[in-house]
C-alpha cells in the first residue's frame, strides 16, 4: 500500500514504483488496481528439424519391454499417495 | 510448427516403433524439450531387469541427455501451479508433469507433442499426438 499525490495535469504521482519498468492498471469498482507487468519473456530457439533428426537417428533405441516398464514407473509415480 | 515433445510420446514411440525424427523432419517442425521429460525419465528408470537399465541408460547417454532442454524457472513454475489449479477446478486433476510441460509451451508459445492430450486440453494449451 502507497499513497498518491496529484501533480501537475492532472497527473498521479505514485511512491515506490521503478523507473522504466511497466505497470497495468485495472479499474476496480471504485478505483484503480496497479500491479508490475510480469517479466517480458524471450522466446527460446529450439532444435531445427534436422538436428533433432539427426540426433534421434543417432541414438540407442528402447525396446518394447523396457519402454512399458518405464511408462508403468511414471504412471505409479504420478498415482502415488 | 514449434513443437515440446513430452515423455510419454518419447516412451510410448518406441514402444510402438514410431520414427519421431521422420516425423519431426517431414513437418519441418522446432523442437523443444524441457527439464520435466528429463526428471520424468529418469523416474521412470527400470529397476528389475539389468537389461533394461542398460537400455534406459543407453537411451539416455545418445539421446534424452543431449537434448538442449529448457529449464523450469520460477516463471514457469508458477505458470504451472495457475494451470493446474484451474484445471482442478474445473473437476480435471492432472499430473505435475503435464502442468509443468503446459506451462513451458505456455510460455514459450509451443504445441505439445503427446500421447497424454486430454491432460493438455483440460489445461488449455495446445497439444497434438502424432500416434493417432
Amino acid at each position: 500500500m502507497t499513497t498518491v499525490a496529484k501533480a501537475d495535469k492532472s497527473r498521479l504521482t505514485i511512491r515506490g514504483l521503478v523507473d522504466g519498468q511497466h505497470y497495468i492498471v485495472r479499474e476496480q469498482p471504485g478505483g484503480w488496481f496497479i500491479t508490475p507487468e510480469k517479466t517480458h519473456r524471450v522466446k527460446k530457439t529450439g532444435m531445427s528439424a534436422e538436428a533433432f533428426a539427426k540426433l534421434y537417428r543417432s541414438r540407442s533405441p528402447l525396446d518394447a519391454d523396457t519402454a512399458r516398464e518405464i511408462s508403468a514407473n511414471l504412471a505409479a509415480t504420478d498415482k502415488a499417495k | 510448427m514449434r513443437i515440446l515433445i513430452d515423455t510419454s510420446l518419447l516412451v510410448e514411440g518406441e514402444r510402438r516403433n514410431f520414427d519421431l525424427g521422420q516425423w519431426v523432419a517431414a513437418a519441418r517442425h522446432e523442437v523443444f524439450i524441457c527439464d520435466a521429460t528429463v526428471a520424468e525419465y529418469i523416474a521412470g528408470k527400470p529397476w528389475t531387469d539389468s537389461g533394461k537399465q542398460q537400455r534406459w541408460q543407453n537411451y539416455w547417454d545418445s539421446f534424452v541427455s543431449l537434448s538442449e532442454s529448457v529449464p523450469l524457472d520460477h516463471q514457469v513454475c508458477e505458470k504451472a501451479g495457475e494451470l493446474l489449479a484451474s484445471a482442478r477446478r474445473a473437476g480435471k486433476t492432472v499430473p505435475l508433469g503435464d502442468g509443468l510441460h503446459a506451462a513451458v509451451a505456455e510460455l514459450e508459445d509451443l504445441t505439445v507433442a503427446t500421447v497424454d492430450v486430454d491432460h493438455f486440453k483440460a489445461l488449455r494449451v495446445r497439444a497434438v499426438n502424432p500416434l493417432k
